[in-house]
């Protein structure tokens, strides 16, 4: 079992912080773009036993609140509350089922960011923009949660994840 | 994880906001310091991100090169890899050059710097310049490519700064149509398109005309080419005209910027 505040973890989403900085913005389809960060925690959520989601939501919004143009604070709490709800929803779900997990990084990705969005509407509420901006947050949760099928795999094998069965899971 | 530490984490989470919503100002400092912490590591990968657009752009190249790689392969690879190296320095010969002779075609001063990261936000179009106060960056200076305008500065740290481009759903600019006139506002939507509002509908305003910045407020100079006007259309309200324009510049392929603290062009 990986705990999320070991170091090679800790330095792990800092690289995965710099590639959401760096090099996912050039790679857009539309205006839908990768967040590597987003997709680990949903990765903690569902591979990861002991709802280890949390912890690596709330180390990654603080990183992306330092980083980014937010008002600060914003993406801790929208990531660690929706965080807290993955963790308690990926128990209840068949967490080997890519669909469902690319379900859950959909509602995720949605829910994280339309907090973001309203906690950033004090920032500007003048310039809310916000039909042009639900369009974009709609488009990047599908695409990162269509992504799932593949960054989960890499992901697995970069870590060797060999996940516990749960009891009821053998039985399958 | 027991339900009280899940409550923890979320107090824990709440509490930077608190802080900020109590102290708004504190936010832009706070980041660009930690921007300036984090610029080695974006130069970093702002490199990394420089090849890994360069092999998008050379793939078919490099598909061709393969075929013959076939017969050769050990002479081929060593070529090909001085050509790319040779291609990328050659281009980037290219856009300094042209960054140069677009600094020398007007007096003003102004200060070079290279795009090092981009907002985590995906509705937001800002990008993270190399450049900070230390080398004469100031809030509101207008960033420029030679095409044209891309944007101004929003927000200065000491070594690095970053810029509001006009693709941002909060950038507003003032503009005028070239040929008739017209003035209006350049306001960004998120993705790569820009909206000319508030047109007078009897300003004889065209499809094909170029828009520029009109000078009306003090952020942007006079004359600062923005972009062609593609489309026009009535707005809801009927009482003015919206175009649609396409940008001079590529937002999505900023590498090198000016930002000008005066601007006389010619």
């Amino acid at each position: 079992m990986h705990r999320v505040l070991s170091a090679p973890v800790i330095l792990f989403i800092f690289f995965l912080h710099i590639l959401d900085l760096t090099i996912t913005p050039l790679i857009t389809l539309g205006s839908a773009r990768v967040i590597f960060v987003y997709l680990f925690v949903v990765y903690a959520a569902f591979q990861w036993e002991g709802q280890q989601a949390t912890p690596a939501a709330l180390m990654a919004g603080l990183l992306r609140d330092l980083s980014g143009s937010e008002i600060l604070g914003s993406e801790t709490l929208a990531l660690t509350a929706s965080a807290i709800f993955l963790d308690w929803f990926s128990q209840k779900l068949d967490r080997r089922s890519a669909p469902v997990r690319a379900a859950a990084a959909f509602f995720f990705f949605a829910s994280t960011l339309s907090l973001v969005l309203i906690l950033s509407a004090f920032s500007s509420p003048e310039n809310a923009q916000v039909p042009a901006k639900i369009s974009i947050l709609f488009q990047v949760s599908l695409a990162n949660a269509a992504l799932t099928a593949v960054f989960f795999p890499l992901l697995s094998q970069w870590f060797r994840d060999d996940r516990p069965l749960r009891q009821y899971e053998l039985f399958r | 994880m027991n339900i009280k530490r899940k409550y923890y984490f979320l107090a824990f989470s709440i509490l930077p906001l608190l802080f900020i919503l109590k102290n708004p100002g504190i936010t832009p400092h706070t980041q660009m310091m930690s921007q300036s912490l984090l610029r080695p590591f974006l130069s970093a990968g702002s490199s990394f991100s420089s090849s890994f657009t360069d092999f998008f752009n050379y793939f078919n190249l490099f598909w061709k090169t393969f075929e013959e790689q076939q017969q050769n392969r050990a002479r081929i690879s060593e070529l090909e890899s001085k050509l790319e190296l040779y291609q990328e320095a050659v281009q980037e010969n290219q856009r300094l050059k042209k960054m140069l002779d677009f600094k020398s075609q007007h007096r003003g001063k102004s200060v070079a710097a290279r795009v090092i990261g981009w907002d985590l936000t995906p509705w937001r179009k800002r990008v993270i310049l190399d450049k900070g106060s230390k080398q004469g960056i100031r809030k509101d200076m207008p960033v420029v490519v030679p095409e044209g305008l891309v944007g101004r500065i929003l927000d200065v740290g000491t070594s690095t700064s970053r810029a509001i481009l006009l693709t941002d759903p909060d950038s507003r600019v003032s503009a005028l149509a070239a040929d008739s006139r017209g003035n209006g506002l350049i306001a960004g939507n998120g993705s790569n398109a820009l909206e000319f509002r508030f047109l007078d509908t009897e300003a004889g305003i065209a499809v094909g005309e170029s828009v520029l910045t009109s000078g009306v407020t003090q952020l942007f100079p006079k004359g600062i080419r923005i972009g062609k006007i593609k489309g026009l259309s009535r707005d809801k309200d009927g009482l003015h005209l919206t175009g649609e324009v396409v940008s001079v510049a590529s937002f999505s392929k900023l590498e090198e910027v000016l930002c000008i603290a005066s601007y006389q062009p010619q």
